[in-house]
């Protein structure tokens, strides 16, 4: 189940091109984690409903790259990355990419430099061990 | 600032066309189906690829065209959709290697990171098909790789991206997880 509230706003695009920078017209957004989407979709395929071949592949996708296999670890993940005050687009990238450390965090997701080196850590370890030991 | 996931709820509208031979008992449900049917796995308004119909948000009240008979209904959803973005960090899966690069995909989108894109260390090794090191460490097909998006452009139902792997902290994961 998604928490509510995610949404987008769209401006429209004169360009034909995807802009290089989302927020020249995505001003206002909410991100989805790798690991809420691979629950999603397992659900949806569990059902009755015929999808195309492009949901089969991006199913496989999240099915391989999800750091989170259960619907605890998710919840877990998502309540140590909602705490941390960070935009929505961050929170999902360190659970997207899970990086092992603060300098590799901070090379990949740019919008961490708010967070004190110390509370970084302490949110990747409280990740790593979620990842690790939360299983059912 | 960049957008950094690639998973968003979207609102989107869209005008359905009902047949007569359509109208009548269980209108809603035949509209919600054939909604399904029409838009997923397709490319919506700003080259988002639609995974699937969240919700019907609302139904308005359809309109008789004079000509045809149909009843056009305006609805609006929340779409779930699929869109990389540039200069995004994403895991992709390699699904093919030859001497121009490396071709990965995530899902409908299909991303090259070019030879000149691979560290200098990897050089293509045509037996093997994968890349390989001086120090016997291999990027192959299945692996997960860790990219940087340069570019992207719509193709179809799908993209098309470049990427890179030549900055920090990117670069394959192989089968055992471990970084290469």
């Amino acid at each position: 189940k998604f928490p509510e509230g995610y949404f987008l706003l769209l401006m429209d695009l004169p360009d034909a091109r995807i802009p290089g920078s989302v927020d020249e017209h995505l001003p206002t957004a909410s991100s989805l984690l790798n690991c809420e989407v691979a629950m999603y979709m397992d659900r949806l395929a569990a059902g009755e409903e015929k999808f195309p071949e492009s949901f089969g592949s991006l199913l496989e996708y999240v099915r391989k790259t999800n750091k989170f296999k259960s619907q605890s670890a998710v919840d877990e993940a998502l309540n140590i990355v909602d705490a941390s005050g960070l935009p929505h687009f961050a929170r999902a990238s360190l659970v997207n990419l899970m990086p092992e450390t603060v300098e590799e965090a901070r090379a990949l997701i740019p919008d961490l430099d708010s967070l004190p080196d110390d509370d970084l850590s302490h949110i990747l370890t409280n990740l790593k061990n979620t990842q690790n030991f939360v299983t059912n | 600032r960049e957008q950094l996931a690639m998973f968003f709820l979207l609102p989107m509208t869209k005008t359905m066309i009902i047949q007569p031979k359509e109208c009548g008992p269980h209108l809603r449900q035949t509209i919600e189906n054939k909604l399904h049917r029409e838009v997923q796995g397709t490319m919506g308004v700003n080259f988002c690829h639609i995974v699937a119909v969240k919700n019907i948000d609302k139904i308005g009240k359809g309109k008789i065209q004079d000509e045809t008979g149909c009843a056009s209904f305006t609805i609006k959803y929340t779409a779930f959709v699929f869109r990389p973005i540039k200069n995004q960090v994403v895991d992709t899966i390699v699904n093919g290697i030859t001497g121009d690069g490396i071709f990965c995909q995530i899902g409908p989108a299909e991303i090259l990171v070019g030879k000149e894109s691979v560290p200098e260390e990897f050089t293509f090794d045509e037996p093997t098909k994968t890349f390989s090191s001086h120090n016997g460490y291999r990027i192959q097909k299945g692996d997960i790789l860790r990219v940087k998006i340069e570019g992207i452009s719509p193709s179809g139902i799908g993209m098309f991206a470049t990427a890179t792997i030549k900055d920090d902290f990117l670069g394959a994961i192989g089968m055992d997880g471990k970084w290469i």
